[in-house]
């Protein structure tokens, strides 16, 4: 074998020794409809430093946050779109990428739910005054 | 970065020694129940502060003080104004504690309301959503002093949980319904400007504009007026809690306590009061994305912010807010349930020639055997505080409408309430899985609603109120 496929195969190696680095991240859901979820991890051998979080498996651009002393982290208010998740270690190991996709539901089924429950208000309020207004009057009587 | 704010040893002797407290009160309260409605109804004339004292800060459980700021957390602003919405139960229930009073002078749960006006199988179904409801919310109180205590100071979930329950039931055994109303009014005091220092605090030393950018950037979505899933949550969150008010014996034992004619203004102003006190304590928990805070579960929210702005002085008056919160709602629960099963279960199903000396046993050993329950269920720890409350939506949402039409019109039959009630909790149930918590209540008092009219239109009843107020005399 040639030095330069060797060394190839080497940095190949320790490519994947980082990624399968015992670093485990998993995530509540992998479809979210109301933009939230929660990020566990297990990493008995490792310090885990950072949860990095990017809109692309490639992590081109990403934002970080520190998450020593803690398992699992709950993430909200996410708009529609695919987020991407690692753990980065005090070693620089990373762990396995988690996707979650997160699809609001439709604001139609919304307001469709909103206006039942007004109605169901309203029919209520109607109830509650007429059968109020029933009493005070048997009580007169 | 998170770290525990209040030293272990502090946070256990804040708890042993606010336990030694309400347990103390409890006994000196309990010393002269001699009957049955003394222990039970605290002697049927509780006046107009106590009285709005003690709904009021039954109403602020852990779920306003650690539940609003999850909520808030997980949906915003709309989840924080919509959490606020839970004080319509309160103000709709006042008219009908005026009618409860009026129709059923000696009666002593809402369960005997089901059963005099509906009959056996009504009464049924009832008694078993009920008492899901009532688990539900115990196991909900004990979780969330396990949670509290953890976060503030690291002391294990078991421990906190436990003194709290310890708490609450031996001074709820001690002193019955007079100790539980009196121990509410010094909470409602302690929960009212706790929650507003804190709030202040908060606003003073962050400000709202940083406040804002951070959500603006990192969490859009808790900004957003057009979050599908809030909007779809808040009449959800106001027909959970009306159904949680207008079917629980927690609410319907105060209208028997209270004296004649305090039960409307008690109720009105306890609602118009507790309305602001979720959207203070559900602010707090917009502030986490600017403090870079890793929160592990939702509904730890509250305390993480508390403990990381406010340093240990404030970490101790959250502590102390909560507690309060806890222990009002907890005692009262507990109370009202032991009722429940002393009265319809115990008198009702099994031994129906009880003498009141009797319950009044029965009772003592109910509640002690509910605190166990609830501690055997809240140990797992398996869910989190919002989503076991809103699973109960289901069930109590289904009884809305067989209580609101049954108290005032004679036309609605048994059959009619009691499969109401049954369908409205299964639906209830399907949509809270299918579709998500913010919809179950919504779902199941549609449905309970469609099938009240329907059954009724058929099989109408003709009710006479004037025969239950005379059976009552």
């Amino acid at each position: 074998m040639s030095n330069r496929h060797l060394s190839g195969a080497v940095i190949v190696l320790l490519l994947i020794s980082r990624v399968s680095s015992g670093l485990e991240l998993s995530a509540s859901t992998n479809s979210a409809t109301a933009g939230y979820f929660t990020l566990a991890w297990f990493s008995p051998d490792i310090q885990v430093t950072v949860l990095q979080q990017s809109t692309s498996p490639e992590f081109h651009e990403y934002t970080e946050t520190h998450v020593s002393n803690v398992q699992q982290s709950t993430l909200t208010g996410f708009n529609d779109g695919k987020w991407y998740f690692r753990l980065k270690g005090s070693q620089g190991e990373y762990s396995n990428i988690v996707n979650v996709e997160v699809h609001h539901h439709s604001l139609s089924k919304a307001f469709l739910f909103f206006t039942l429950g007004l109605l169901m208000f309203c029919l209520l309020i109607t109830i509650l005054i007429l059968g109020y207004k029933q009493h005070r009057s048997s009580l007169l009587q | 970065m998170n770290q525990q704010i209040l030293s272990p040893t502090l946070a256990l002797l804040i708890l042993i020694l606010f336990s030694m407290i309400w347990i103390a009160f409890g006994l000196y309260l309990g010393r002269k129940n001699k009957t049955l409605s003394d222990s039970m109804l605290a002697g049927r004339n509780v006046g107009l502060a106590l009285a709005t004292a003690t709904a009021m800060a039954t109403w602020v459980t852990s779920n306003t003080t650690l539940t609003a700021p999850q909520l808030t957390y997980q949906l915003g602003v709309w989840g924080m104004l919509g959490y606020s919405l839970g004080a319509v139960g309160l103000l709709l229930f006042a008219p009908l504690s005026e009618r409860i009073k009026s129709i059923l002078p000696g009666a002593y749960t809402s369960g005997d309301f089901i059963r005099l006006r509906f009959g056996v199988f009504a009464w049924r179904v009832f008694l078993i959503i009920s008492l899901s409801y009532a688990f539900g919310w115990l196991v909900s109180l004990g979780m969330a002093g396990g949670i509290l205590v953890n976060a503030l100071s690291g002391l294990p979930y078991p421990v906190g949980m436990t003194i709290i329950l310890i708490t609450c039931v031996s001074y709820t055994f001690f002193g019955g319904l007079k100790a539980v109303i009196a121990t509410d009014f010094i909470q409602t005091i302690i929960i009212v400007l706790g929650v507003v220092v804190t709030a202040v605090f908060i606003i003073n030393l962050i400000g709202i504009e940083p406040i804002y950018q951070s959500l603006e950037q990192e969490r859009p979505m808790l900004l957003n007026l057009l979050f599908p899933a809030a909007i779809m949550f808040l009449f959800n969150n106001l027909f959970f809690g009306v159904g949680e008010i207008f079917h629980s014996n927690v609410w319907w034992s105060r209208a028997f306590a209270f004296s004649n004619g305090v039960g409307l203004k008690a109720y009105l102003l306890a609602g118009l009061f507790w309305m602001p006190i979720p959207v203070v304590a559900g602010f707090i928990a917009l502030t986490a994305p600017h403090l870079n805070l890793v929160i592990p579960a939702a509904d730890m929210v509250g305390p993480l912010v508390v403990g990381q702005v406010l340093g240990g002085v404030g970490s101790v008056i959250f502590f102390i807010v909560v507690f309060s919160a806890l222990a009002s709602s907890l005692d009262s629960l507990l109370a009202a349930t032991a009722d429940v099963i002393t009265q319809d279960v115990y008198r009702g199903h099994w031994n129906n020639t009880a003498t009141d000396e009797q319950c009044v046993r029965m009772n003592k050993y109910i509640i002690i055997t509910l605190g166990v329950l609830t501690w055997v269920l809240c140990l797992p720890k398996l869910s989190t505080l919002g989503s076991l409350l809103y699973f109960t939506g289901a069930f109590v949402a289904s009884t809305i409408w067989p209580i609101v039409f049954g108290i005032y019109f004679r036309w609605v039959s048994g059959v009619a309430a009691g499969m109401a009630m049954l369908l409205g909790t299964a639906t209830g149930l399907i949509a809270y899985f299918q579709i998500g918590f913010y919809v179950a209540a919504l779902v199941s008092s549609a449905v309970s609603l469609l099938v009240l009219l329907s059954i009724s239109r058929f099989v109408p009843d003709n009710f006479s109120f004037h025969a239950l107020m005379e059976t009552q005399k």
